[in-house]
């Protein structure tokens, strides 16, 4: 199972690709609307590819818990833990 | 006293050339932007000719910002960009001079929305099922999508709308605009029309139509408004956007002034859904209300943009329409019918055309029609076939946009100062 470091990492790689953010800009602990100026649409398009990517579900009830990368690499690194 | 409007800064992406400076200097030196449609979705079509944008609009953005834009959008607000920074504005933006947002506007549309992406998300529905809709369709294919993405961009708050009405759906939007700074709701306000329309569905569905020039071994002989040989309009993806101001805005911030948007006139035929109404009363009654509206009198209108798409009846009738209106004065005016380069750029057409028009009064010449090897004697304008320049003076012009479903819009323009 991937680590939270590997999932941040793996994320900060899919959050440059799908909504165009530059990389020296990510960091785990900047929030994705907030920090990152990710609009709301693109938000929805991250959430997908997660989902597809690393195979987890995210219910939309769940997301207003979710600001930051490491919220996202957390709540994906434990969905994963429960699917062992 | 009446607010005077306007026009302080062009954009466009046409068959002709990615900005204003080529699109200008192709209508100039009468090119053709017609091309072989030979990609193989294109094959097994009745007509293989349409006029495509030189560059590709997709390119021209970040691969994020162009993914989640349908093609018009992608020109529209690459137009919209040319024209905020042509105006002066985008310069102004984040100093003490910036137009609030409050009095800023966009009326920006597209004829047909983005249906391109409608098109391109049903195969991925159809294919890979819901889960892999993106988040962005309905971004992509709503009619206003272009407006507010611009909207976004340049922080209107005023209003956005987006008057459609087929193929004057560019010249509409351009009307709505003046009347929002007319109304007052707005000192400036960014104001176009665009179509992404070389697909083999609107080829398709406009040959069904019988609309469509079926010169396929000839694409830049295709398009020939007021040519005895006409048979039909050629479709061609491309957009325009201008910036419009209250002639108040613009003296305060020394603007550069290319000419006053002075009047706009509509009417509607309600004759038939595709044929015009035969006595040309519409359309001319659309030109004298665009007359009245903007103070000008027949003999002072030196130049008319033609709709002319180059169908045989939509020609001639404009003819009999622009006599009906101009009188004893019709052949004070010298006529063009950019459509001869450019094809017919559908919710594009009325913009560009309207862009070509300011350009005419502001460098006092009017571009040439291309493909009159044999005048339709039919047709009792004066067409020129060689750049014609212009008197000094001040002068007005109109330009015509007459769309599908009996849509009849004019603008009057009017020089400004000297040049």
């Amino acid at each position: 199972m991937a680590s939270i470091d590997q999932l941040n990492t793996e994320l900060s790689d899919l959050v440059n690709k799908v909504a165009g953010v530059p990389l020296e800009e990510i960091r785990p602990d900047k929030s994705l609307t907030s920090d990152l100026d990710i609009d709301s649409l693109s938000v929805a398009e991250i959430i997908i590819a997660v989902e597809e990517v690393f195979g987890v579900r995210i219910p939309d009830a769940d997301m207003s818990d979710i600001s930051t990368i490491h919220e996202v690499a957390a709540y994906i690194h434990k969905a994963q833990a429960k699917q062992l | 006293m009446r607010t005077e409007v306007v026009v302080t800064g062009l954009g466009a992406l046409t068959p002709l050339g990615g900005d204003v400076a080529s699109t200008w200097a192709g209508l100039l030196a009468g090119q053709s932007g017609i091309t072989a449609l030979t990609s193989p979705e294109f094959a097994d079509l009745p007509v293989r000719i349409g006029g495509r944008l030189p560059v590709d609009p997709a390119q021209a953005l970040p691969r994020a910002t162009a993914r989640k834009l349908d093609r018009n959008q992608q020109m529209l607000l690459l137009a919209a960009r040319q024209a905020w920074t042509d105006s002066g504005l985008a310069h102004l933006a984040g100093t003490g001079q910036a137009v609030p947002g409050e009095r800023l506007a966009v009326s920006v549309s597209a004829g047909s929305g983005g249906l391109l992406s409608i098109l391109e998300t049903w195969e991925t529905l159809k294919e890979k099922g819901a889960r892999m809709v993106s988040p962005f369709t309905v971004a992509r294919f709503i009619a206003d999508g272009a407006a507010s993405w611009i909207g976004l961009e340049i922080g209107a708050k005023a209003a956005l709308e987006t008057p459609i009405a087929a193929c004057a759906t560019g010249s509409e939007a351009l009307r709505r605009g003046a009347e929002l700074i007319r109304a007052g709701w707005a000192d400036v306000v960014v104001a176009g029309g665009g179509d992404a329309s070389v697909h083999p569905f609107l080829l398709a569905s406009f040959a069904a139509m019988r609309a469509l020039s079926h010169r396929n071994d000839e694409p830049a002989r295709a398009a020939r408004p007021f040519d005895k040989t006409r048979d039909g309009l050629v479709l061609s993806e491309g957009a325009a956007v201008m910036v419009l101001e209250s002639a108040e805005h613009a003296r305060q911030r020394g603007a550069r002034v290319y000419a006053e948007l002075a009047g706009a006139g509509v009417s509607a035929d309600s004759y038939d859904f595709a044929q015009p109404d035969p006595t040309g009363e519409g359309q001319a009654a659309a030109m004298r209300r665009a007359l009245t509206d903007a103070r000008l009198a027949p003999d002072q209108v030196v130049h008319i943009n033609a709709h002319a798409a180059g169908t045989p009846v939509g020609d001639r009738l404009e003819s009999v329409a622009i006599r009906r209106t101009l009188g004893h004065h019709t052949s004070d005016a010298v006529v063009t019918a950019p459509k001869s380069m450019m094809g017919h750029l559908l919710g594009g057409a009325g913009a560009a055309e309207a862009l070509a028009t300011v350009l005419a009064l502001h460098h006092r010449v009017v571009p040439p029609t291309i493909n009159i090897d044999d005048f339709d004697d039919e047709i009792a304008l004066d067409v020129t076939r060689e750049p014609h320049e212009l008197s000094g003076g001040v002068v007005g012009a109109l330009t015509n946009s007459f769309g599908l479903g009996g849509h009849n819009s004019v603008l009057a323009f009017r020089s400004v100062g000297a040049t």
